[in-house]
């Protein structure tokens, strides 16, 4: 973008607003300017939440898309493997089933926890919130459920185990015929939607306009 | 200027910039969340959780992650063994994935951080940008640790035919998920400001 010279008279023609902010990973104190779509910490290069403006419509449409996603993905099998004529298919909630069901409960949880729960969780919640504020539902409940989504975003690992799909994949191609099937596919859709709508989920904006709303009332 | 200089802090639950005027507790004004300029006893928890996974850590490498069963024979497998028959089977991209995801990630973490600690806690200022990049890359690389237990969990519900062909989980599967997640919380304990904290002349 081209530097505009500052000429008071004009309109909509000023120096664009900075906020004050703090850096969480060094504690540098910020000037963020308002345009800036990806600021960085100028001392340790962290990349800071940007103060463009933000709409919750956008996190809304995307989360829906990915849950009506999420339904194939999670009820149709990912993956069949065959051996002798004998079919076997994997779902995120039975695998996970299978292993908490041999006595793995500690794996099988975990492994439950971040491909199906976690995910689950956060879309609901950016639904939740995105659709509590349209509809001008009580500002505790965005509070709460933006207060959760900080909790549960770290626990979401489907990119990890689109990976593990691949490598077992390549472990099981020699021993029996092994497909990818429906399930997987609407998965992997699934994954670029979801990771697009948590991109898109600024949750220290959505704070501002939730602070906003509140002190107009 | 560090926001602490000014007696401010960042929430780091909704990012809201407050007050913090030194000693005392204060909750943020815009979440009610407990403010903390840095990490509450970030160093002490950083090490039990490293500390509690080095000791988990040898069981998940000693015993048989899964075992292959198949009508003539049994074979019980390590991580190791299970990379190093990977490589053995010209798999070796793969061979080389799952070895950087479940041995050189979880050693690089448990040394990365206890490094980290050691340094903090010496209190003499250290290259601040260089040892950011190491934590960055220890957060960023710790969930890629969980591709194995992933793997098991698929592995072992497809190949299940009975008396065939099975793939079993093992105790070193839960070792290694505790490992894991151990390791997790100690990167999640650990505070990147205090690395910041040591570039500042002491009064």
């Amino acid at each position: 973008m081209q530097a505009t010279e500052l000429t008071p008279a004009s309109h909509g023609v000023c120096p664009p607003a900075t906020h004050l902010s703090a850096c969480l990973e060094c504690d540098q104190l910020l000037d963020i300017p308002d345009d800036q779509p990806r600021p960085r910490c100028p001392r340790c290069g962290a990349a800071q939440a940007p103060f463009q403006p933000f709409d919750p419509t956008r996190p809304l449409a995307l989360a829906l898309a990915a849950l009506i996603l999420a339904i194939p993905a999670n009820l149709y099998p990912q993956m069949a493997f065959s051996l002798l004529g004998r079919p076997n298919a994997y779902t995120l909630a039975g695998g996970a089933w299978h292993l908490i069901d041999v006595g793995f409960w500690w794996v099988g949880a975990l492994v439950l926890v971040c491909t199906l729960v976690a995910p689950l969780v956060l879309l609901s919640l950016i639904i939740g919130t995105c659709l509590a504020w349209k509809l001008h539902l009580p500002s505790s409940w965005i509070a709460s459920g933006l207060k959760l989504y900080h909790q549960v975003a770290s626990w979401v690992m489907l990119d990890v185990y689109l990976l593990a799909v691949i490598v077992s994949v390549v472990k099981l191609k020699d021993m029996g015929s092994f497909e990818l099937t429906t399930g997987f596919f609407c998965f992997v859709l699934m994954l670029v939607l979801l990771s697009v709508a948590m991109v898109s989920f600024n949750t220290e904006r959505f704070w501002d306009l939730w602070e906003a709303r509140r002190a107009g009332h | 200027m560090r926001a602490i200089d000014r007696g401010l802090c960042r929430c780091h639950v909704c990012g809201k910039l407050a007050r913090h005027p030194g000693d005392g507790s204060y909750l943020c004004p815009r979440c009610h969340t407990p403010l903390h300029p840095r990490i509450p006893y970030s160093v002490s928890r950083a090490w039990a959780f490293t500390l509690t996974a080095l000791i988990v850590f040898v069981p998940a490498n000693v015993f048989p992650i899964m075992t292959v069963r198949k009508i003539d024979n049994t074979i019980p497998s390590t991580i190791l063994a299970g990379v190093i028959d990977l490589a053995r089977n010209d798999m070796l991209p793969i061979a080389i994935v799952v070895f950087i995801a479940s041995i050189a990630v979880p050693v690089f973490k448990l040394v990365g951080i206890m490094f980290l600690l050691f340094t903090v806690q010496r209190g003499r200022p250290i290259n601040a940008a260089q040892a950011t990049n190491m934590y960055r890359f220890i957060d960023l690389i710790g969930r890629w640790s969980m591709l194995d237990l992933f793997v098991i969990s698929i592995l072992v519900t497809l190949v299940s035919f009975g008396q065939f062909a099975s793939i079993e989980a093992n105790i070193g599967a839960s070792a290694f998920a505790g490992v894991v997640v151990l390791t997790l919380l100690a990167a999640e304990s650990f505070d990147p400001r205090l690395i910041w904290d040591l570039q500042e002349p002491t009064p």
